[in-house]
C-alpha cells in the first residue's frame, strides 16, 4: 500500500506520544498497588476507553469485517451481539462483588475463598491466557499489509513501544494510553464507514450482487455454532484484565456504568465494522478495491481507498492501537501474575512493594517475549486463542463464581478439584476431538461426526465449555465431599 | 435511504459523539490525575506523616 509522507508522520507523532505517556506517569516510582490498579482510583471515563480499547482488538475490527465481508449482516446480530448479552450479565453480577472485595487480582479471589494451592492453579491458567500472542501476531501482520515490513520486524519494533510504556507506567500509563487509542479508534471508524459508504454506492450497492442472506440477521449459520461463538464470550466473566479494571474502580458504581457505556459503544462499533466489511465486499464487485484482496484485510483496504490523506494515517494510528491497547493490559496483567500470584507465594513471601513493582516488571518482560516467539511458532494462532480461553474458563469460572455466590461450603480441595476437573477435561476433549474427528479447512476447526441410534451428530472443538463447565463443576461437589471439616473462612464479599 | 443506511449514519454518529464526549470527561478527570502526579512527586522530599493526596 502507498501510505504518503504526512500519514506516516501523523503515526510517528502517535507512537511519541504513547512513549511520552510512559515517561510521564514513570516520573514517580509507584506502589505496587498504583502500579497493578492504579491505586484504585479510575473513574468511569478513563474505565470506559480502557475498557472499549482493551476489548476490541484486530480480531474485531477484522474478525468481524471479514465475516461481513463473506456473509453479511449475520457478523453483528449471530457472532457480536450474543456476547454482548454475557458482557451485560457481569456488569450487573460482577461489579459490586469484586470492587468491594479489594481484591487484587483473578488468582488473589481464589487464594481468598480456598487458599494457595487454587490461587496458583488459577495464576497460571491467567498468565497462559494473557500471554499477548495474537496481537502481537496482528500487528506484525498490519505492518507487513501497510508498510511492507517484515512481519517479525513490524512486531518487534512496535510491540516494543507498548512494553515500553507498560513497563514505565503500570496499569496508569496502560490506561491513559488507551484512552487516546479509544479516541483514535472511534473518531476513525465513524468518519472512514460513512465516507466508504458514499463512495461504493452503499447498501443498495451490496444487494445488487449478493445473496438474500447477506441481509438475514441470523444467516445461514447452524444454531450450535452461534451458541458456541457466543459462549467465547463467557471468558469475560473471569477475564482478568476485565477484572483489573474493576479493581481498579474508585467504586463499584463506577465499574458498573463504565461496562454499560463501554456495551453501548460496542454495539455502534460492531455495526461500523461489519457495514465497513459489507462496503468492502461492494467495492470489490465494483472494481473499485482489487478482486483478490483478502477478507482478512479488505476492511483495511477499502478504508485507505475511501480516506483522505491525514485522515488515513489517524487510522492507521487507530489500528495500531488498536493491537497495542490488547498487548498492554494483558502482558501487565500476566507480569502481576507471574510476580504477585506465583513468584512471591512459592519463593519471597516478604517480598517488598519496591520488589513486587519490580518483579512484576520482569513477569511483564518474560509473558512479552513468550507472546511474541509463540506469535510466529504456530499456523492457527485463532484456535491457540480460543483454547486458552476456554481453558481459563473451565478452570476458574465454577471455583469463582462458587465463592462469590454460594453462600454453603467450599473447602480448598473443592477449588483443587473443580479448577483440575474443569482443566483437565477441556484439554482431553481437545485431543480426543483433534484424534477423532477431521480438520475442517473452511471453518479452521475438527469435527467428530458420529451416528447415535441414527441419527448424525457433529463435536466441534469449539463446543468444548459444554463439557468442561459441568466437569469443574462436578470437581467442587466431589472435593467438598471428600473434605473433612477444613472449611476455608468466608471472604468478605458484598452481598 | 434504507434502514441500514439510517443505522449506519446513527452509529457513526453516535460513536462520534460518544468518544469526544467521553475524552471530555477524561479531561477533566485527567487534571486530578496530574494533580495527583505533583503532590506524589512532593510527597518523595516531604515529611513521611504528611496527608496523601486525594485521587481524581
Amino acid at each position: 500500500m502507498q501510505i504518503s509522507g504526512i500519514d506516516l508522520a501523523i503515526i510517528g507523532g502517535y507512537i511519541l506520544m504513547m512513549l511520552g505517556v510512559g515517561f510521564y506517569v514513570m516520573r514517580k516510582a509507584p506502589s505496587f498497588e498504583e502500579y497493578l490498579v492504579a491505586g484504585r482510583s479510575m473513574t468511569t471515563p478513563i474505565l470506559v476507553c480502557t475498557l472499549a480499547s482493551t476489548y476490541y482488538g484486530l480480531d474485531v475490527l477484522f474478525g468481524t469485517s471479514e465475516i461481513a465481508f463473506n456473509d453479511g449482516v449475520v457478523a453483528f446480530f449471530g457472532y457480536s451481539q450474543l456476547s454482548l448479552a454475557i458482557y451485560l450479565a457481569a456488569a450487573f453480577l460482577l461489579s459490586k462483588k469484586l470492587r468491594e472485595a479489594e481484591f487484587t487480582s483473578l488468582p488473589d479471589i481464589l487464594d481468598r475463598f480456598y487458599g494457595k494451592g487454587t490461587a496458583i492453579f488459577g495464576a497460571g491458567a491467567s498468565i497462559f491466557y494473557s500471554i499477548p500472542a495474537l496481537s502481537l501476531f496482528a500487528l506484525g501482520r498490519i505492518t507487513e499489509v501497510v508498510f511492507g515490513i517484515d512481519a517479525r520486524l513490524g512486531a518487534l519494533l512496535l510491540g516494543s513501544v507498548a512494553l515500553l510504556y507498560t513497563l514505565l507506567g503500570g496499569l496508569w500509563a496502560v490506561a491513559i494510553t488507551d484512552t487516546i487509542q479509544f479516541i483514535l479508534m472511534c473518531l476513525t471508524l465513524a468518519i472512514a464507514v460513512p465516507l466508504l459508504m458514499g463512495k461504493v454506492g452503499g447498501f443498495e450497492a451490496v444487494a445488487e450482487f449478493a445473496p438474500d442472506t447477506f441481509f438475514a440477521p441470523f444467516g445461514g449459520i447452524p444454531i450450535f455454532l452461534m451458541i458456541a461463538y457466543a459462549a467465547t464470550g463467557i471468558s469475560i466473566l473471569v477475564d482478568p484484565g476485565f477484572y483489573q479494571r474493576i479493581f481498579a474502580a474508585t467504586n463499584a458504581r463506577q465499574a458498573r456504568n463504565a461496562m454499560l457505556i463501554a456495551i453501548g459503544i460496542w454495539i455502534v462499533y460492531d455495526w461500523l465494522v461489519t457495514a465497513g466489511g459489507m462496503m468492502a465486499a461492494a467495492g470489490v464487485h465494483a472494481g473499485d478495491l482489487p478482486a483478490d484482496v483478502h477478507p482478512n484485510d479488505a476492511l483495511l483496504t477499502a478504508v485507505i481507498f475511501a480516506l483522505p490523506v491525514g485522515l488515513v494515517g489517524i487510522f492507521l494510528a487507530g489500528v495500531l492501537a488498536t493491537a497495542m491497547s490488547t498487548i498492554d493490559s494483558y502482558t501487565l496483567v500476566a507480569g502481576a501474575n507471574l510476580a504477585n500470584d506465583v513468584y512471591r507465594p512459592l519463593a519471597k513471601p516478604n517480598a517488598s512493594d519496591q520488589d513486587l513493582v519490580r518483579y512484576t516488571r520482569v513477569g511483564i518482560v518474560i509473558s512479552w517475549v513468550l507472546g511474541y516467539a509463540l506469535a510466529f511458532m504456530f499456523d492457527r494462532l485463532m484456535a491457540l486463542w480460543v483454547f486458552t480461553a476456554t481453558a481459563l474458563t473451565s478452570t476458574v469460572l465454577v471455583p469463582i463464581f462458587m465463592g462469590l455466590f454460594w453462600k454453603g461450603r467450599r473447602t480448598p480441595l473443592a477449588g483443587m478439584m473443580s479448577c483440575a476437573f474443569g482443566l483437565g477435561s477441556v484439554i482431553i476433549y481437545y485431543v480426543g476431538i483433534s484424534r477423532l474427528g477431521v480438520a475442517n479447512e473452511l471453518w479452521g476447526t475438527y469435527i467428530w461426526t458420529f451416528d447415535i441410534a441414527g441419527a448424525s451428530i457433529s463435536l466441534w472443538q469449539e463446543y468444548g465449555l459444554f463439557f468442561s463447565l459441568p466437569m469443574s463443576l462436578l470437581g467442587f461437589v466431589v472435593g467438598n465431599s471428600l473434605s473433612g471439616g477444613d472449611s476455608m473462612p468466608p471472604a468478605e464479599v458484598a452481598p | 435511504m434504507s434502514g441500514w443506511e439510517i443505522f449506519t449514519w446513527f452509529s457513526a454518529i453516535a460513536l462520534a459523539v460518544s468518544g469526544v464526549v467521553i475524552f471530555g470527561f477524561f479531561l477533566r478527570d485527567a487534571r486530578g490525575i496530574l494533580q495527583r502526579n505533583v503532590h506524589q512527586s512532593d510527597d518523595d522530599s516531604a515529611p513521611e506523616d504528611d496527608e496523601p493526596s486525594a485521587g481524581p
